[in-house]
């Protein structure tokens, strides 16, 4: 007896069938209402593009100002020249333009941490890298790190009065480029961390994609955080 | 006699000449070159292709104005940008592009009619990323330990793993599904497939605690999937642009 005939013959009462194709039935109207329509999206897209109400009734030369309009004001958004984009959750920066990627790079950016001063002093520091638009205020050759507060909370160290006392030559790599608010895009020493959230919130970059995004940026490239 | 049969030739040249001037005066009176039902029609259609475009580029507009990041989908080309106003941060080239409307129970759940015509909002991606913010008391005596334990901290990678499939769920019922296929060969799949597909979504969507009027099924190598998947910020919004 073959698979279908048993099927066929198993449920030898009337109800047991009835309930069978009921099950059948109910199964197959949950499967139709339930689920999902699925083709490609540019025949959808082409059938559903319908006209705003009232298009007709304008006449085409009004409509054709207005887009000359729209098309000017869209494209005075559009940045005309180099521009850098740093996303922060897969640590890669890069140097573009409108239309083509000049150079893509590993970087390092801020580690998230919170970090407490404790002792009653309720001072505390969120080690992130903003997000949204900057741009290059001041490109710096050999930048000098001048320490703030929680360079020495972090390593457990007294904070000095004496303002030279927290230069730190050397740390920052060739080149530094200032975004504001104390954040910079510039080298490091830790190479082998690239790639890793471990900064304070600046940006590091290795020694060749500095120098090229260093050479490549001028005063007011404008530096998008996401 | 002969002058009568000159006359005759010369009144059927006349003839032959003035049908052709008719017939060329016809030809310059065509529909369209003159104000008439079908030039009316002709310039409606025009205004409707205008105004349609134009309303696409008040969308960009508002979306580049914005302080928001956002997501631009060109079906056609098989393209979605990811931008901040009105710049490119990056491009996507797209294996496939779907659009999934619900079936819904008589028309209960449907999709909003001017779907593609909308700027989603809202976007949160699904499953989120979360990460646990370590918190470091510089005065606590475990300080030292605690510190430098996460010198090396993980990679995004290991950090942040992204699911083969995965959503941004924006207001209104409306979602962009990303999958991440190893195959970038990829080609439409068969019947047995397809349908296969169609009841695993059918008992997704019975279970589903996001019930979805619509859906954007975007097909991307697996590697690009998972560095998109980690870069989505959070409130994205996201536009179709036309096909023209």
């Amino acid at each position: 007896m073959s698979f279908w005939q048993t099927i066929v013959t198993l449920p030898a009462r009337r109800s047991v069938r009835v309930g069978i194709s009921l099950f059948v039935i109910a199964f197959l109207g949950l499967f139709w209402t339930t689920g999902f329509n699925y083709q490609r999206l540019s025949k959808v897209e082409a059938a559903s593009l319908r006209s705003p109400k009232g298009a007709a009734k304008v006449a085409p030369a009004v409509l054709q100002k207005e887009q000359r309009q729209l098309k000017t004001a869209l494209n005075k958004k559009v940045i005309g020249a180099n521009y850098i984009v740093i996303d922060v959750t897969n640590n890669r920066l890069v140097l573009r333009t409108r239309d083509a990627v000049l150079r893509e790079a590993k970087c390092s950016t801020g580690s998230g941490i919170r970090l407490k001063e404790g002792g009653g002093k309720g001072r505390e520091w969120q080690f992130d890298t903003p997000r949204g638009m900057f741009h290059v205020l001041q490109k710096v050759e050999d930048p000098v790190w001048k320490k703030p507060d929680w360079a020495f909370v972090e390593e457990q160290e007294p904070v000095p009065n004496n303002p030279n006392d927290r230069m730190e030559p050397d740390m920052m790599g060739e080149y530094g480029l200032h975004l504001g608010h104390g954040y910079l895009i510039h080298g490091t020493l830790y190479e082998r961390l690239l790639g890793r959230s471990v900064t304070h919130g600046c940006v590091r970059l290795g020694r060749d994609d500095l120098r090229a995004v260093y050479a490549a940026s001028k005063i007011g490239t404008p530096v998008i955080i996401y | 006699m002969r002058r009568a049969r000159s006359g005759r030739r010369s009144s059927f040249i006349d003839g032959l000449i003035s049908l052709g001037l008719v017939i060329a005066l016809l030809g310059a009176n065509k529909p369209g070159k003159t104000p008439g039902a079908a030039g009316k029609s002709s310039s409606a259609a025009n205004a409707t292709e205008l105004a349609s475009a134009n309303a696409q580029l008040r969308r960009q507009l508002d979306l580049a104005t914005g302080d928001t990041f956002y997501y631009t989908l060109d079906p056609v080309r098989r393209v979605l940008r990811f931008m901040y106003q009105g710049n490119v941060l990056f491009e996507r080239n797209l294996l496939d592009v779907e659009v999934g409307t619900r079936r819904g129970f008589l028309g209960k759940g449907a999709a909003p009619k001017d779907w593609a015509e909308r700027v989603w909002s809202s976007g949160a991606l699904e499953p989120p990323r979360t990460s646990s913010r370590l918190e470091l008391d510089a005065s606590s005596a475990d300080y030292k330990t605690q510190r430098d334990e996460n010198l090396v901290p993980p990679t995004p990678e290991e950090a942040y793993p992204a699911p083969e499939v995965w959503w941004i769920r924006y207001a209104g019922g409306m979602a962009v599904e990303v999958h991440g296929v190893a195959d970038t060969t990829r080609t439409r799949p068969g019947f047995f497939a397809n349908l296969s597909q169609q009841c695993q979504d059918s008992l997704k969507a019975l279970v589903a605690s996001n019930h979805d009027a619509i859906r954007i099924r975007l097909y991307l190598p697996r590697p690009q999937s998972d560095m998109l998947y980690r870069s989505v910020p959070p409130e994205t919004r996201f536009t179709i642009l036309p096909v023209s």
